[in-house]
């Protein structure tokens, strides 16, 4: 059965001034799978989820989120994903239960029973206000409100920076068990990060972007059988230029 | 670390500039916001020396540079002073005194500028954001000259002493104001915690219910869940409305006994429907800027033209409802034998056009400027600039347009504007749909572009003109 | 049962956890009729995903290794592999090509090589009385 990808991107190219951000960057992801996004800082990682999002319009290429143009079918692509950027804000007089609310109220679905199970993982507390929040909290408290409405794709853009190594162990472990627990095929996971070790297990195929640019695109399994590596380690061998030699076989 | 400071500064102090300059361009009537404008844009660029670490986020990083606090503080007012000073000198060359308060004389200037130095900043620093900061600062300067008017007509009538006291009522309050400014300021910075939230509230209104532990989910519909933040983004605007329709009781109250509660009554009104709809206007889009919430509401399933819409909706509401109907309600109260007083305000439909039109001016200027307090300037310059271009070019055309159509018919010089609330009402609307429509691709989009702007402003500017066109057309064919 | 994942070796995540749970049937760690972690609790504690866990179950399953109870998991297969004799001996033969390879690379003679074997059987078997003795 061809699915409609989650995510297709192509020859997308965004411009800033003088300065190509992204330029020509081709990738798919189909639904289900869990899709990670490297590159170093700088690399045109956030710029590309911007324009997944219409946050940004490309300069050229086209980007479909479900099949679907971000910029035309505003409302029916966003009410299908959720997305944790790297900086979270919250308004600041809102309480975690408020904050909570407020984005429940934009959603047809809200899973109770998930909200729950993650907030007392994360040991949020309901009353406080979202401004006093430690960093990694409000990183914890923007994938509660990603996760609940179950949508059907989640962008996060690194979600790991900023939380203690073991709220970090908790994240991977639950929070994406949690989001996969429901409907597999319908539970896609885009997760742009330079923390890749993290990701190792949890990531089926992969892009690394360097200089807006695509530099290897490959599934997961396969990129360990060719390099006998980690991911991380065929990330770093692989923008250092050296090139990973294949071990043959 | 001074550069730092005066590149921060700049923009602010270069709007207000901007604004000043073309306030003494021509035109009686704005000669008075003249003096309004440059008392509200020294109180900015005071708040903004403190206040542009709120803004942006840097207060942190400021406090924990190898730098002691003294030094800081100093070079914050090293840069500070010699812009106010500028500003002064400019005001005092370009505002024609004569239209305005011609009573305070020099006092007009120095006084606001020392405010401006002292307790500006300080209020910044105790309501942490450089927007109250502000708006309290000009509240003060303003609120000591009415007052001092009131109890100088009071001890002395109406007679000339009045101006003197006046002069030095204003001269001594905002003096010892300023000196406990300057001395709490240093305090308060000297002990200030960086805590990580860009003041949010002002403190007054801090009840909130105690959340249960396990509180369910509470859905609201989502347009209410919208309406229900603006509001919230709104509370400094309303509380600024409670402290306005409170003095208004007091002195309707008092207006019997003291009839010169009245004309006190009736500057602030003026005062206050010139800014307020700037303040609406900025806290709108600039709060949302500043606290990084922008992007997080493009993402919400909602499209962005209904978001827009309920903001600009609460904001043109609120202008509707505080500034267009408020005083006219306190005004309607006051008794019969005391109006006709000293500055009786007239309030027809060109201040309220003038307040909805300001209201939305500020909404699309805050979508394009990232903070507070410069949306505010920018805002009353662009406000300015409006009204100059409809007194100047506008009624040119309009002229042109009239004796074009009326050549035709009969020879009947040009009498005043018609009073028909249509006539007014149209084009009101109009204009408010059309910044409504370029505020919104703004809004839309997270990059800005100059170019976008310029083409907004021609199209307003082309708009307008075509306004005057039609409405000479019209008078000519009647 | 302790699973390890090797990000290092190449090989196929699911296929090292279904290698591993063979190993575990086949050493006794693992008993007949046993329940498997469940597929969500398994690929949290190994921080893999999901779909990994999956899809080596539905490979152990075809290979007759484990069966499913629809609702109540995952159990281990009575009598371990279903397949004839010389067709677990081709699957087996890989694995010993492998070693093979691994030993003329390392310089092991087939008569060290053999002795080796012979020692790690032992080993294994002492490994699955001790299991036994400890039920």
């Amino acid at each position: 059965m061809v699915d409609t990808p989650a995510i297709e991107i192509t020859g997308l190219v965004r411009r800033f001034g003088r300065h190509d951000a992204v330029d020509g960057l081709s990738l798919r992801v189909q639904p289900g799978r869990c899709y990670g996004f490297f590159g170093r800082n700088g690399a045109g990682k956030t710029t590309t989820i911007k324009c997944l999002l219409n946050l940004l319009q490309p300069t050229s290429g086209t980007v479909r989120v479900f099949g679907l143009d971000p910029r035309r079918d505003e409302v029916a692509v966003k009410s299908r994903l959720s997305y944790v950027p790297d900086t979270v804000a919250f308004y600041p007089w809102m309480t975690v239960r408020g904050a909570l609310d407020y984005a429940a109220s934009f959603r047809p679905k809200w899973n109770q029973e998930t909200e729950r199970a993650l907030l007392s993982q994360s040991r949020l507390d309901l009353g406080q206000k979202t401004r006093h929040l430690s960093k990694g909290q409000r990183t914890q408290l923007a994938l509660v409100a990603a996760i609940c409405p179950e949508p059907e794709l989640l962008v996060l853009d690194e979600p790991t920076s900023g939380l203690d190594p073991i709220v970090r162990r908790e994240f991977i472990q639950t929070v994406i068990g949690a989001y996969q627990d429901g409907d597999p095929g319908r539970r896609t996971v885009f997760v742009s990060t330079h923390l890749i070790s993290e990701f190792e297990g949890l990531i089926d195929e992969f892009t690394i972007l360097d200089n807006g640019r695509e530099v290897l695109s490959l599934e997961a399994d396969e990129a360990r059988g060719r390099f006998e590596k980690p991911l991380e380690e065929i990330f770093v061998s692989t923008l250092s230029g050296l090139g990973a030699r294949a071990v043959p076989a | 670390m001074i550069a730092k400071e005066i590149r921060a500064l700049v923009p602010v102090w270069a709007a207000a500039a901007a604004a000043l300059w073309a306030v003494s361009l021509d035109g009686s009537p704005l000669a008075y916001a003249g003096a309004a404008l440059y008392i509200i844009a020294v109180a900015a660029i005071g708040a903004f020396s403190v206040g542009h670490e709120y803004a942006y986020g840097t207060m942190g990083y400021a406090l924990s540079l190898p730098v002691p606090r003294r030094r800081i503080w100093l070079t914050k007012l090293a840069v500070l002073l010699p812009m106010v000073a500028a500003l002064a000198v400019l005001a005092a060359w370009r505002v024609d005194l004569d239209r305005g308060d011609r009573a305070l004389g020099p006092a007009l200037f120095w006084v606001p500028a020392l405010a401006a130095c002292s307790v500006a900043p300080w209020l910044t620093l105790l309501t942490r954001r450089p927007l109250a900061g502000t708006v309290f600062t000009v509240g003060l300067v303003g609120g000591s000259m009415a007052l001092g008017e009131w109890i100088g007509i009071y001890r002395y009538g109406y007679t000339q002493e009045v101006d003197a006291f006046r002069v030095a009522f204003v001269c001594w309050s905002i003096g010892l104001l300023s000196a406990a400014g300057a001395v709490a300021g240093w305090r308060t910075f000297a002990r200030l915690e960086a805590q990580d939230d860009r003041g949010a509230d002002v403190q007054l209104l801090a009840f909130d219910a105690a959340v249960a532990p396990s509180a369910p989910v509470r859905r609201r519909h989502p347009l209410a869940a919208l309406l229900l933040k603006e509001l919230r983004l709104q509370q400094l605007a309303i509380i600024l409305v409670a402290i306005y329709a409170a003095a208004g009781i007091v002195a309707l109250l008092v207006a019997g006994a003291a009839p010169l509660a009245f004309s006190l009554l009736s500057v602030t009104t003026a005062f206050y429907i010139f800014v307020m709809p700037a303040v609406i206007g900025s806290l709108a889009m600039a709060e949302e800027h500043q606290f990084g919430t922008h992007d997080a509401q493009l993402l919400l399933p909602v499209t962005a033209s209904r978001q827009w819409l309920v903001k600009t909706a609460v904001a043109l509401g609120l202008t509707a409802l505080f500034v267009v109907a408020l005083p006219p309600l306190l005004i309607g109260f006051v008794p019969r034998h005391v109006v006709g007083g000293v500055g009786t305000l007239r309030l027809g439909p060109p201040t309220f056009m003038l307040a909805l039109g300001g209201a939305s001016i500020c909404l699309y200027v805050s979508t394009v400027v990232r903070s507070a307090v410069s949306a505010l300037l920018v805002a009353l310059g662009v406000i300015l600039a409006v009204i100059f271009f409809m007194m100047t070019a506008m009624t040119d055309i309009l002229t042109t347009a009239y004796e074009a159509v009326h050549r035709l018919t009969a020879d009947h010089p040009l009498h005043r504007l018609p009073t028909n609330p249509l006539f007014w009402a149209v084009p009101l609307v109009l204009f408010v749909a059309l910044v409504w429509r370029c505020g919104l691709t703004n809004y839309r989009y997270a990059d800005r572009s100059l170019p976008r702007v310029a083409g907004h402003a021609l199209i307003a500017a082309a708009f307008l003109a075509a306004c005057g066109a039609a409405a000479g057309a019209i008078m000519g064919m009647n | 049962m302790r699973l390890q994942i090797n990000f290092r070796s190449g090989k196929p995540v699911y296929l090292q956890v279904v290698d591993q749970v063979k190993l575990a049937v086949a050493s006794g760690a693992l008993r007949t009729g046993e329940a498997l972690p469940g597929i969500r609790p398994l690929a949290e504690s190994l921080r893999v995903n999901r779909n990994t866990i999956a899809k080596a179950y539905t490979e152990l399953e075809s290979q007759g290794v484990i069966e499913t109870n629809a609702g109540k998991g995952c159990f281990v297969k009575d009598g371990g592999s279903p397949y004839r004799k010389d067709a677990r001996l081709d699957i087996l033969r890989h694995d010993v090509d492998a070693a093979v390879v691994q030993a003329h690379h390392l310089q092991v003679g087939k008569a060290d090589f053999l002795k080796l074997a012979d020692a790690r059987f032992d080993a294994f078997q002492q490994q699955r009385d001790r299991a036994a003795r400890n039920e």
